[in-house]
């Protein structure tokens, strides 16, 4: 597992795995997420792109689509008031829109991207801004809505082990970040709440 | 307020003001310095923020294949469509859209669309793979070039397209195959054709008069009409015309929307509405209730038409074949002869029938001996494409020099080929009604590669499992689309196509004569095309690895292929110096009348309406509107499967705002049919005939009638439900004449019934 690298290259890395077009780099960005020392797994990575592209891609509606607004608007939709939200919130911190195609940028490769460059940037500068800018992004933006998008890849069948390990790794490594970010021990990013609803006022 | 509260982000981001002082906080504290190579913080980036601007205004248009073809604006902030509304300065879509327009914002933020182009690795097996458009426009390109390489001509390339989006500059999917070559096409229509022909014989072409002109009507029947569903914005003038003491009469196999809000409703028998217009005429002759003048003066063959309604058809006779008591017709035919003026809107689902060309003439018939034909508020009305004359900049493409093709007849290539040119060579034509059969049947070369666009073939074409088998004979299928259908589930390819609030063009309508634009209110998400900018690339791809074999543009620009298509012809007709003028919204036609035929000069080859057309006769039909028998039935149920309210055909009711009104389909049946069957309202009851079958849910009610079960036609996203499992592709009588190929009997079917 990636627990012992450092926190950059798992942020990365997951970045990675959720941007790539295609079964290779989805490949490198698995590797280098777990490491050489990471598990023998299947490795069939053209299983796994189907899956992956079932769970989150298309072109059958996918079960989990990896964008905030899905689960955080009113009515599940791409393009909601999130969407233009997560963009305000990348601008305000410096940074262009993450994809050269007119991917929402509230995808969650995009969000990543966010975590990566304010734990970077956080570290460096020591700006109290930005660290709770980060506070909130991860403990009131992508705490309500990572539950239930891991949730929905939990209650699929036929999920490869490569995608369940990355999903947990997410799990963890946002907890973590938030905890960083934040302090204290929160459990935000663990279980949905019963009924799906979410506030956003829980980890005050 | 502190600036690292929680609250204080919350602020900042709804506050583009906020937002700019905390990005200059950050670089005045020198975090920009501080942050890693290649983050892009610096006060460079800072002026480049984007402010909150206030609603950008678009003009687009609905283009599906619907009677009303809307005018809509399009309300974009932050580059996202906020919302739409119907167009206020069309006095047609006057503010408001459907039920299924109002859904398109949703359609383009669905978060079930097809986003990048994508391999299926084992037709059917659900295994797909991203690839980028280099990589699928590679592969497509080198699979035309080795069918051309092996069978020494494209005609193994097979490109079948409808109506899924009429926006204009998509004809240039077919432009995109004529500059491959010469290829086999599936030509015709499902929807129109008989009667377009039938109105053709009649008077020289399909011509309506302009629906606003309703409200001038004192008597209207709707005959298998349900613009309550179907066309509601023409719904205000039929309620203008009612309030000024119009009487509306509605005649269908089945209770629908109009009927209720109709002052009379016949139930006729499915496919007798010509024996029930033949006796309408036969008592108005009978009566001498006929327009004289205009029979004398402009009409050719009354006589003949009379010696036929003298000797073989009487009221009675009428009123045994259709199922309405002869009193009725008499006095209806009499109201109807009596108001002046008095119109038909001739519906086109009793066109789909083997005898539904000869329908459609006995009803013209009925409207133009009463001397209803070119007055205003009156007319036989079917449709028109009188708005339609643009420059299909898109469509006319040339061949690539010593292609090679097909030797044979040539003929239109449905009703919208507005530019039939001869050819040595010509493309392979086959009936697009017979998709399924035609793919099995080709050979020499047979088809191997399919081209789907702007089509579902698994949900609207007929025999589903003959278009299983079919698509099995075929080496590669691609399919452009939004959404991933059951034709999509089959391809190879599938290609992401743009939505209408994502592309450039320009819009009519076949009822309306409104005009408007389609911009681009938005960039297309993700990786989708529209359909022309799939031609350049796929062109740019051709030329690449065989240079001259494709002369598609390979760069365009879709703004500009839409000012293409204006000409001097649609400015004058519509009064605009420019396409420009469309940005400050739709425009109609200036009409010297609301009437088609206002000044009596058919287009037929006497110039006068043609009771008697020896050009019908010179096809094969009868030269009289005379009566023709309906399809013998081959089950003891007759099957309907018309449109319901909640889509078009195989698009809207995928979408969840629909269903959450409608999220299930259902069979309806009579409750005494119900009863003979052991079939209570809620179970589950198998549909069946020598197709195949469909199970669903019952449902019972007495406006169907009792020798009828009916299913509405649609693509449930989660539901493998098909109509096609029980519909089979029966040519109706006409259609061959103008659009290519006869049309189809969809309504001529029949099926079993029993509890699931």
């Amino acid at each position: 597992m990636g627990m012992n690298q450092p926190h950059r290259d798992i942020l990365a890395a997951l970045r990675d795995f959720f941007a790539a077009g295609d079964a290779d780099k989805r490949a490198e960005a698995f590797r280098n997420l777990t490491g050489p020392a990471g598990p023998s797994l299947s490795e069939d990575w053209n299983a796994i792109e189907y899956a992956y592209n079932r769970l989150f891609v298309g072109p059958a509606a996918p079960i989990a689509p990896p964008f905030a607004s899905v689960y955080l608007e009113p009515e599940p939709r791409l393009m909601g008031e999130t969407t233009v939200k997560v963009g305000h919130f990348r601008r305000m911190i410096g940074l262009h829109a993450p994809f050269r195609e007119d991917t929402p940028e509230d995808h969650i490769a995009g969000e990543l991207d966010i975590c990566l460059h304010l734990r970077d940037t956080i570290e460096r500068s020591n700006s109290p801004e930005l660290k709770a800018a980060y506070a909130w992004f991860l403990g009131r933006h992508m705490a309500a809505w990572i539950p239930e998008f891991l949730d929905r890849v939990r209650c699929s069948e036929n999920i490869p082990g490569e995608i369940v390990q990355t999903c947990a790794i997410l799990q963890d490594r946002l907890l973590q970040e938030l905890n960083w970010a934040r302090g204290g021990d929160h459990d935000a990013l663990s279980t949905p709440q019963p009924g799906g609803e979410r506030s956003h006022e829980t980890l005050d | 307020m502190k600036p690292w509260t929680d609250a204080w982000i919350e602020k900042a981001l709804s506050s583009p003001f906020t937002r700019r002082r905390f990005l200059k906080g950050l670089i005045a504290a020198g975090v920009a310095a501080a942050a890693p190579c290649g983050l892009p913080i610096g006060s460079a980036n800072a002026e480049e923020i984007v402010y909150d601007e206030p609603y950008q205004v678009f003009r687009n248009a609905c283009p599906r294949n619907c009677y009303d073809t809307c005018s809509i604006k399009t309300y974009v902030k932050d580059g996202v469509v906020h919302f739409i509304e119907g167009a206020p300065e069309s006095s047609f879509t006057d503010g408001g859209l459907c039920v299924k327009g109002f859904s398109y914002q949703r359609e383009t933020y669905s978060p079930d669309r097809i986003k990048y182009p994508m391999f299926q690795e084992g037709r059917g097996s659900g295994n797909w793979k991203r690839v980028t458009w280099e990589e699928a426009l590679d592969r497509i390109a080198r699979k035309i070039l080795e069918i051309k390489e092996k069978d020494g001509s494209l005609l193994g390339l097979g490109l079948t397209k409808y109506s899924g989006n009429f926006g204009i500059t998509n004809y240039g999917v077919e432009g995109m195959m004529t500059s491959l070559g010469y290829t086999t096409r599936f030509v015709g229509t499902p929807c129109w054709p008989a009667g377009i022909d039938a109105q053709n014989y009649d008077m020289g072409d399909m011509w309506c008069n302009d629906p606003e002109d309703l409200v001038k009507s004192r008597y209207i029947i709707l005959w298998g009409a349900n613009p309550a569903w179907c066309s509601i914005h023409s719904m205000k003038y039929i309620y203008a015309a009612q309030e000024q003491g119009a009487k509306v009469l509605a005649i269908d196999p089945v209770f629908t929307q109009a009927a209720a809000k109709a002052d009379e409703y016949w139930q006729v028998k499915t496919g007798e509405d010509g024996a029930l217009a033949l006796g309408m005429a036969r008592h108005l002759l009978d009566r001498e209730m006929v327009d004289r003048d205009f029979l004398n003066r402009h009409a050719l063959g009354f006589e003949q038409f009379a010696d036929y309604l003298r000797q073989e058809v009487t009221l009675d006779w009428a009123a045994n074949r259709c199922g309405i008591p002869a009193e009725h017709i008499a006095r209806a035919a009499e109201e109807f002869a009596s108001a002046k003026p008095a119109t038909v809107w001739i519906g086109y689902g009793l066109q789909r029938h083997v005898n539904g060309g000869a329908t459609v003439r006995a009803i013209d018939a009925l409207a133009a001996m009463t001397g209803n034909v070119g007055k205003e508020g009156g007319g036989a009305r079917y449709g028109h494409l009188f708005t339609w004359g643009f420059n299909y900049h898109a469509l006319v493409q040339k061949q690539p020099e010593g292609s090679v093709g097909f030797l044979g007849e040539s003929g239109p290539k449905g009703e919208f080929d507005f530019k039939q040119e001869k050819a040595t060579y010509s493309d392979r034509t086959v009936n697009i009604n017979k998709t399924a059969r035609s793919i099995l049947e080709l050979d020499n070369p047979p088809l191997r590669m399919l081209w789907v666009s702007c089509k579902n073939p698994f949900s609207q074409d007929f025999d589903l499992n003959m278009m299983k088998k079919a698509f099995d004979k075929l080496e590669t299928i691609v399919v452009v689309d939004k959404f991933f259908n059951q034709t999509a589930q089959n391809a190879d390819i599938v290609l992401p196509v743009t939505t209408n609030l994502e592309e450039w063009t320009v819009n009519v309508s076949y009822w309306h004569y409104w005009i408007g634009i389609n911009e681009q209110a938005v960039k297309p998400l993700f990786e989708a095309k529209s359909n022309i900018e799939i031609a350049a690339a796929l062109s740019k791809k051709m030329n690449e690895l065989s240079p001259g074999s494709c002369t598609f543009a390979t760069e365009i620009d879709t703004k500009e292929w839409m000012e293409k298509e204006f000409n001097q012809g649609i400015y004058d007709l519509f009064g605009i110096q420019s396409w420009e003028d469309l940005r400050e919204g739709p425009r109609k036609a200036k009409l010297p009348s609301s009437a088609a035929w206002h000044d009596l000069n058919f287009k037929t080859p006497s110039g006068k309406y043609e009771f008697y057309s020896r050009l019908a006769a010179d096809h094969g039909h009868d030269a009289l509107p005379k009566y023709k028998p309906n399809r013998t039935p081959y089950g003891p149920f007759r099957l309907l499967t018309p449109h319901s309210k909640f889509n078009i055909h195989s698009q809207f009711q995928h979408l969840d705002y629909m269903e959450d009104f409608n999220p299930k389909p259902f069979v309806y049946i009579h409750p005494d049919t119900a009863a003979g069957k052991g079939i209570g309202n809620g179970d589950r009851v198998k549909v069946f005939n020598k197709v195949g079958e469909v199970v669903l849910t019952a449902q019972l009610t007495d406006n169907v009638p009792p020798d009828t079960v009916l299913l509405y036609e649609a693509w449930f996203r989660n539901n493998p439900y098909n109509v096609q499992n029980v519909v089979d592709d029966e040519s109706a009588d006409m259609g061959l004449y103008k659009t290519g190929a006869p049309g189809v009997a969809i309504h001529d079917q029949f099926a079993d019934i029993a509890r699931a």
